[in-house]
């Protein structure tokens, strides 16, 4: 997948407040990954999908569950240009935008510490902080 | 500066879930100031309405000595109106000037908000929030 790998800046709350989730797919360390219901994760693929968590460890096919980290520093490639204190949800596979109106009624990723011009670059993003 | 937040309770397992940030070398700001985001990763005193919040400094910055410094951004807080209008318990607030807040409108539910009012608050009164996500 492209864009994957979230990286660890720093893991706040209780080691990144990880949350465990049904998982049936390969899903690579780092990964943005989306809730579908009941209570599974699986990998980012479009513009809002609802944000879960980052994978904390591989999923492979052969396993049922997977950890994602809820709160701390990550950087996150941009899908678009934001500023520093905006709010950003799901961009694409692995990407984020800013947050439009209609988009808070939807799981978020968090808040940008950092400002991009466009797409493609790398931004540090506050995850289940604010 | 005046109405600086007061703390009523740290939360988390890491209390307040403290986050370094760069600031300013020239700024000065008392514990308890009300931050706001600035690029790259830098905190800076609130000032205006709709100003992105970062955290509640939780060590006086003082003029001309560190580039850094540390912000709570998980805990229960007392924090000052504005003189606009009352907030009733459970309604998200926002930064609304120099260390104030005051209802969240549409416009700034897509920046960092504060938080959520515990309490009903009147103009130009403290009340308590609660500060950081209920994730």
């Amino acid at each position: 997948m492209a864009n994957e790998a979230a990286v660890i800046v720093e893991l706040l709350g209780d080691a990144g407040n990880p949350i465990r989730f049904v998982s049936a797919t390969n899903i690579p360390r780092g990964t943005l990954c989306k809730i579908v219901s009941p209570r599974t994760a699986q990998a980012t693929a479009a513009d809002n999908d609802q944000f879960a968590g980052i994978a904390a460890a591989e999923s492979q096919t052969t396993d049922s569950s997977i950890a994602l980290y809820t709160c701390g520093l990550f950087s996150i490639k941009s899908a678009a240009a934001f500023n520093a204190g905006e709010y950003v949800s799901m961009g694409g596979a692995n990407t984020v935008s800013k947050v439009a109106a209609a988009d808070k009624v939807w799981a978020d990723v968090g808040v940008a510490l950092e400002t991009t011009a466009g797409a493609d670059e790398l931004a540090v993003i506050a995850v289940g902080v604010y | 500066m005046a109405n600086e937040a007061v703390i009523v309770e740290l939360l988390g397992k890491d209390p307040g879930r403290p986050i370094r940030f760069t600031i300013a070398s020239a700024t000065a700001a008392p514990i308890g100031s009300v931050m706001k985001h600035g690029d790259p990763r830098t905190a800076a005193v609130s000032t205006a309405d709709n100003d992105p919040f970062a955290g509640i400094l939780a060590i006086e910055k003082v003029a001309n000595q560190e580039t850094f410094c540390t912000v709570y951004t998980h805990g229960i807080f007392s924090m000052t109106n504005t003189n606009a209008a009352a907030i009733t318990a459970g309604l998200r607030v926002q930064i609304e000037g120099a260390n104030q807040i005051g209802v969240a409108d549409a416009a700034g539910l897509l920046f960092s908000d504060v938080g959520i009012a515990l309490e009903d608050i009147a103009k130009s009164t403290a009340g308590v929030v609660l500060v950081g996500s209920l994730l």
